[in-house]
Order: C-alpha cells, then sequence, then structure tokens
C-alpha cells in the first residue's frame, strides 16, 4: 500500500493536490482542516471535531479494525480527508464503510470522487465484497456524490444519530457490491 | 440502581446468579463459549474458539462502553448479556444489546430477566435507542425480539458471512426506551413469582 502514495491529483479548481495516508504528525494539520470547515457540515459529522483530544483518538485505531485513511494536502494544508475501515476478523469482516470530508473551496473539482476511488481500489485489494457508507438523511449532496458512485440505499434507522447540538437526525444507510 | 451480585429464580425455580462480568472469569467465559453448539457460534462477531479474542472482548476500549453481565448457575456461566454504547460520537445515545444463552437454559426466563437488567442499565445511562443486529434467517431470535419490543427497522443485505462462506442479510432492530417502558413493566409483572428477584 505504502508505495502507492503519495499521488498527485489535479482538481477541477486548477490546484494540485498530494494525496498521501494520514501520518502520526498531522494532528495539527487536521485540526486546522476540521476547523475551517463550516459549522453546517461540521454537524453532520459523526464525531465532535473540534474536540482534540477525540480527533487525536481517532488517529489510533483499534487493532482489530483495518483502517486507510488518506489525507489530500494543497501544500501544507489538509483539504480533504477519505478512510476506509473494515473489522479485521468477524462475521462481517468483508464489509467496508467509507467516509469523505472535502473543504469546501475543493468541492465540484472531482476530488472527493478521486478519493472515493482510491479507498475502493483498496477495498478491492483487501477482497472487501461490499462497501457501506452512512449519512444523516439531511445530506442530499452527499447522498447524490454516492449515487453517482453506484451506491445503492439500503435503508434508514429513524432519529438514530445525534448532531453535536444534541438533536436527532435520522440515519441513511448505502452500500455498492464490489 | 441494580445491585450485583443477585441471585434469581427461573420459571421452574432454578436459581441462577447475575453479576458483571470480571477480569477473572475470563477462563470461565471461555469456556461458556466452547460449550455452545457450533450453530449458536457461528453468529457470533468473532472467533470465541481462541481465547486470545475472549480476552481481547474483555478489555477495556477507547471506543466503546460496555456492561456485560454474565449468569452462573452451579458456578458455570449460563449466559451473558451486554450492552454496547459509543463513548462519543453521533450514536452516543444509542446502544447495542446482545445475549447469549446457553441451550439448556433457554426457554426457562432468563432471556427476560436479562433484557429486564440490560433495560435498567440503558435507562440508567440515558440511552434513548436500544438496537440488536439479527441475521435474516433467524426466525426464533426475530420473533423474541419482537416480544420484547423491537422492530425490523433495517435489513443490511449480504452483510453476515458465515463460516462456511456463504453471506445472508442482517437486520437491525430497534427499539425506542421510552416506548418500551410500558413492554418492560408487563415483562417484570409475568415474572412475579416464577423470575424475580430472591429477597
Amino acid at each position: 500500500m505504502s508505495n502507492r502514495y503519495p499521488r498527485v491529483f489535479k482538481c477541477g479548481n486548477g490546484k494540485v493536490v498530494a494525496v498521501r495516508p494520514l501520518a502520526p504528525d498531522d494532528l495539527f494539520p487536521l485540526l486546522e482542516f476540521f476547523a475551517r470547515l463550516p459549522a453546517e457540515d461540521r454537524l453532520h459529522l459523526r464525531v465532535d471535531v473540534t474536540d482534540r483530544d477525540i480527533v487525536e483518538r481517532r488517529m489510533r485505531p483499534p487493532s482489530h479494525w483495518n483502517v486507510l485513511r488518506l489525507v489530500a494536502l494543497c501544500g501544507e494544508r489538509i483539504v480533504a480527508e477519505a478512510t476506509i475501515e473494515h473489522a479485521a476478523h468477524g462475521f462481517s469482516a468483508h464489509v467496508g464503510e467509507i467516509r469523505v470530508i472535502v473543504a469546501p473551496d475543493f468541492r465540484r473539482t472531482g476530488l472527493a470522487g478521486y478519493l472515493c476511488r482510491q479507498l475502493l481500489a483498496h477495498g478491492a485489494v483487501e477482497n472487501l465484497e461490499k462497501i457501506e457508507v452512512r449519512l444523516m438523511r439531511d445530506q442530499p449532496a452527499g447522498q447524490r456524490f454516492f449515487e453517482k458512485l453506484g451506491f445503492q440505499e439500503d435503508g434508514l434507522l429513524r432519529g438514530f444519530v445525534k448532531d453535536i447540538e444534541g438533536k436527532n437526525h435520522d440515519l441513511l444507510v448505502m452500500s455498492l457490491r464490489t | 440502581m441494580a445491585t450485583y451480585p443477585k441471585t434469581v429464580r427461573l420459571r421452574d425455580g432454578a436459581e441462577v446468579l447475575l453479576r458483571p462480568l470480571e477480569a477473572g472469569d475470563l477462563e470461565s467465559s471461555h469456556r461458556f463459549f466452547l460449550s455452545l453448539p457450533q450453530e449458536d457460534r457461528r453468529f457470533l462477531r468473532i472467533d470465541v474458539t481462541d481465547i486470545a479474542n475472549v480476552r481481547l472482548r474483555m478489555e477495556p476500549s477507547d471506543e466503546v462502553d460496555p456492561w456485560r453481565l454474565v449468569a452462573f448457575a452451579d458456578g458455570t456461566i449460563v449466559a451473558e448479556a451486554s450492552l454496547h454504547q459509543p463513548r462519543y460520537g453521533w450514536m452516543r445515545h444509542t446502544a447495542e444489546l446482545r445475549c447469549i444463552v446457553a441451550r439448556d437454559f433457554q426457554a426457562r426466563g432468563l432471556g427476560s430477566v436479562l433484557f429486564a437488567e440490560a433495560y435498567q442499565e440503558a435507562t440508567r445511562r440515558h440511552i434513548e435507542k436500544l438496537y440488536g443486529i439479527v441475521p435474516s434467517d433467524q426466525p426464533a431470535a426475530l420473533r423474541i425480539s419482537e416480544r420484547l419490543g423491537f422492530r425490523a427497522e433495517l435489513t443490511l443485505p449480504d452483510h453476515l458471512r458465515t463460516p462456511e462462506g456463504e453471506l445472508k442479510d442482517l437486520v437491525v432492530m430497534t427499539v425506542n426506551l421510552r416506548d418500551l417502558w410500558h413492554r418492560v413493566e408487563d415483562l417484570m409483572q409475568t415474572m412475579d413469582g416464577h423470575g424475580r428477584e430472591r429477597h
């Protein structure tokens, strides 16, 4: 895997980014990336990314999870983060989950799609047979994006996720057979 | 708040001791898993025949704050119920309920007793939603979950691989804790005189 990276991608906004796995000393650029996201976007994330302790903890995934976290850097600045993870063993070890977060000025530049293709290629190497994505129901842009990649809606869990302000939302589960 | 250990009497008069799982239970817990028929073990998340995995699941986690209750009969573990609540994040108000009962103790009311205990713990933790994950081809488990107030809310296609390599759907069964209150009260009443706590 390490020899696949870094990779270079030319975004639709004319900027060139370097894509590579997240490194242990990326904490501060990562925190800065999260801090610069619009508050509305942060609301939809699964954890409070303004909490340094949580961000730091998530940089050390548990040993029974296989995780690839990619970051896209424009110069020194992280402009996107994309993750694929799956259980190392157990009855759902063939199912991966992906997440992608892109800075507003790098959206609609092809970067999110590029990162997802990288994650799906990694999933293929890991012999994953199903890739899942979980979104709050009220993220229609995210839903459309994954539909274009071929993901289909599996269903909803009502009131299953809570944003950082404490409001409940429906959780939408989508998946793609590889 | 529940205090443990406590002894409960099942419908048929048998007594079991309930208490939280402790680090010293590693070998008893492993023996319990080994005693399960292959058919029951196949739907567990990890290979519990390997004591290293049993040890791993007993270790503290940064991600999940588990509660595990074990039932003993004559010094042997005969069941385990657990709640798995994320420590942080968008599902922090939910917990997954898991329950495994030895064949000899199934259909004797022990599952209901454990569920009532789990419910009390969930209430103490202010959990809003409980969920369980059941393979779609396990009608008995689906029926029991429904009797306890859960309803099938989402089917995850091909989400489970059996040891034989077959793919099966998983059903996510959910319940709102507030809606559950009356059902648990009913459950406790039906247990009175049968599965009630011994004083």
